[in-house]
């Protein structure tokens, strides 16, 4: 099954592309990355938007856990209430998951494809399908500047690019931390940011990742490598690109709602008077430091003038 | 439930860890990375069998000697070269560290005289790519194909490098030598002549497909025969290089085609056997290799008749042509075949554990092949009746 789904699809996709790209691997392998990336795209973006959301409610949540910490119940309750769902942290890991077959299937087909055995050739003639002419392709041209694409960087560079690229793409497509000094303010009970289980779990994959997949770069195939770099950098501009709709998106809202403050409709007209107001976001917030509040809101007033001073 | 959270992260970078160390040792698994190598001198078998290099005493199935590096992760698939007591061979090589880039390939000289073994020079700093083709003796010299791409020429006595060659791709096929030349096919489509005496070009000839079969020098009619995937056997001139006929198969030819009598024999990837005339490339014969459809012990009703791929070449012996083929693909058994020389008919056919990939050796009076099972490494079957002989697993270290 695992070859059926994962492993001879890739194959006949990189041996495709590596012929219509007239038999140059490297673009085939650049195309082919960009083809996953975008199939990844809507969870990719979906992960995001959660992680942001997640985190933005980081005070609220963090007052639920502590007023209900003995009474899971209804801390359940309270965390519908406010539209956080616990579960959803999983979507987080999904995009990550999804990648692993590829991942783990690439590591396969580039030693299939590129490899320099008999027995690794016998196995490719197995995978490939009816309409791609094997003959016609080999060999297959596995040397790019200074890298054979089927053996390790002998002179580390890639596996420095690999972690500089995760690295960089973790820190641009993770929300940022709260300061400090706002997380200490939010405390009760003096528990520290590293409580926050998101923030904890987003901190420790800005670092154990690039680094993981760093040392793996040492000892695979340089193809592998490459795929890791091409999709980071991918992952780089989609973390940025994702960064400035959910701004737009939240600069859209905040004029809506100062609009709406100001008796204004879309069209600048003033609102009739019975209109009904909407119902306020529900909150928790009996004994809910009026700190958090009071910071949450002077922080986006001050994002706000900073936005707008730029402009 | 909001606690869970915790060990969500905690999930999630165990599955990295696991990933880290699931790539890691895919990157250095001890799995089989080609077939095994077999070859002889007529009395004695030499094995590359992954784990080491050993050779044994056919006739009475003693193991002669046993060679196996002190690195573990050094595998040995090329056939080994035997001449005058001196065993080289090359392995796969093997990385320097858990994580290092670099791969260290070595060639080795055995001394083997006296069914003991000692080794004679070994050099890791000539290659950096695998050593895949059975390297070749001649007149003191050692010619060695790599899989980067080169075939280097080595004093068999000492292991200095006399000169190297370089070709565009991988070399996966055995030199030949004749009259002072060279003869090497590669990957890269082309077949080479190199002077011998320096290892000057002295031509080269691209064909349609790339080549892993070694060419076979036909001195009576000062041909060289070249087997490619391009789905031919081409006959050209050993001065020139220029083609004087092919013969299509059905197939790829992996394997170097077999000369005896004036015909040339080969297979292919479909399971095809072809025998043309050596001067003229008439096709005389072809035959397919079947494994007849048997189902415990018992040929089903109709038999449905399974044809095995080819990847050996043919061995011919006294009016007979064995062919090793991969068999039933279904029940992952090999098939060896005989075939009466003249006309092409099926003399008797043995199933064996795995499918056949190397090319088998006749020696006395059986035909052995190599196998990767658990159960042996070589079997020897009866020339005459295809009976199994014998089988061999070398002790355990």
């Amino acid at each position: 099954m695992w070859d059926l789904l994962i492993i001879n699809p890739i194959t006949n996709a990189l041996l495709w592309l590596y012929d219509v790209l007239g038999n140059n691997f490297i673009l085939a392998l650049t195309v082919f990355t960009i083809f996953t990336r975008v199939l990844m795209l809507p969870l990719n973006l979906k992960q995001q938007r959660s992680m942001v959301k997640t985190q933005e409610m980081q005070p609220q949540i963090r007052a639920i856990q502590q007023k209900y910490k003995d009474n899971p119940q209804k801390m359940q309750e309270e965390f519908q209430k406010v539209g956080y769902n616990p579960a959803e942290s999983l979507s987080g890991c999904l995009p990550l998951l999804a990648t692993m077959p590829i991942l783990f299937g690439l590591f396969q087909v580039l030693r299939l494809v590129l490899g320099s055995t008999p027995q690794t050739l016998f196995e490719l003639t197995q995978r490939v399908y009816a309409g791609i002419d094997l003959t016609n392709l080999l060999p297959i041209e596995s040397n790019f500047l200074w890298l054979n694409l089927g053996q390790p960087d002998p002179l580390y560079i890639l596996p420095i690019l690999v972690f500089v690229t995760m690295f960089v793409q973790t820190k641009f497509t993770s929300p940022s931390a709260p300061k400090k000094d706002d997380a200490s303010k939010n405390k009760k009970g003096g528990k520290e940011q590293s409580d926050d289980p998101t923030a904890a779990m987003t901190q420790s994959m800005q670092y154990t990742m690039p680094i993981m997949f760093g040392f793996f770069s040492l000892s695979f195939q340089s193809g592998l490598s490459i795929y890791f770099i091409l999709s980071n950098v991918i992952g780089i501009v989609q973390g940025l690109y994702t960064r400035r709709v959910m701004e737009a998106e939240k600069e859209a809202m905040a004029l809506a709602k100062e609009r709406k403050a100001m008796g204004l409709n879309g069209d600048g007209i003033a609102a009739e008077a019975d209109v009904p107001e909407p119902e306020p976001t529900p909150t928790i917030i009996e004994n809910q430091s009026k700190a958090t509040q009071g910071s949450s809101r002077s922080q986006e007033q001050s994002k706000r003038k900073r936005r707008s001073a730029k402009r | 439930m909001f606690k869970a959270k915790r060990p969500l992260s905690r999930l999630l970078l165990f599955v990295l860890l696991l990933a880290t160390l699931g790539l890691t040792s895919c990157a250095g698994a001890a799995t089989a990375q080609n077939w095994s190598g077999l070859s002889t001198d007529g009395e004695n078998l030499y094995v590359a069998y992954g784990q080491g290099v050993l050779g044994l005493e056919a006739s009475s199935q003693e193991l002669l000697w046993n060679f196996r590096p002190e690195n573990a992760a050094l595998f040995f698939y090329a056939p080994p070269s035997v001449a005058n007591g001196r065993v080289v061979v090359g392995d796969y090589g093997a990385a320097q560290g858990l994580f290092s880039p670099q791969t260290v390939v070595s060639i080795y000289a055995l001394d083997v005289t006296g069914n003991t073994v000692q080794t004679e020079w070994a050099r890791n700093d000539l290659a950096k790519d695998r050593i895949v083709a059975a390297p070749l003796q001649v007149d003191g010299v050692a010619y060695v194909a790599t899989a980067d791409n080169q075939l280097l020429a080595l004093d068999a006595e000492s292991g200095d490098e006399l000169w190297r060659f370089h070709a565009d791709f991988s070399i996966w096929a055995q030199p030949t030598f004749y009259d002072g030349t060279v003869f090497v096919a590669s990957m890269d489509r082309h077949l080479y002549a190199v002077n011998a005496a320096d290892g000057s070009e002295k031509w080269a000839v691209e064909l349609s497909g790339a080549m892993s079969a070694q060419p076979v020098v036909n001195p009576e009619e000062n041909l060289v025969y070249a087997a490619s995937y391009d789905r031919e056997v081409h006959a050209l001139d050993v001065a020139t290089g220029e083609e004087v006929w092919s013969v299509s198969a059905t197939d790829w030819v992996w394997s170097a085609p077999a000369l005896a009598d004036g015909t040339l024999y080969f297979g292919d990837s479909s399971g095809n056997v072809f025998a043309v005339d050596a001067a003229s490339g008439e096709v005389l014969w072809q035959s397919g290799v079947h494994a007849m459809n048997v189902v415990a012990g018992a040929t089903q009703n109709p038999p449905a008749q399974i044809k095995g791929a080819i990847q050996a070449s043919p061995v011919v012996h006294d009016g007979v042509v064995y062919v090793a083929s991969l068999g039933n693909e279904q029940s992952e058994e090999g098939l060896l075949v005989a075939l009466d020389a003249a006309s092409g008919e099926e003399l008797w056919q043995a199933t064996t554990p795995v499918p056949l990939f190397s090319t088998p050796a006749v020696v006395g009076n059986v035909i052995v092949v190599a196998i990767q099972s658990e159960a042996a490494i070589l079997q020897a079957y009866e020339l005459e009746t295809g009976d199994l002989e014998w089988s061999y697993l070398p002790p355990q270290p």
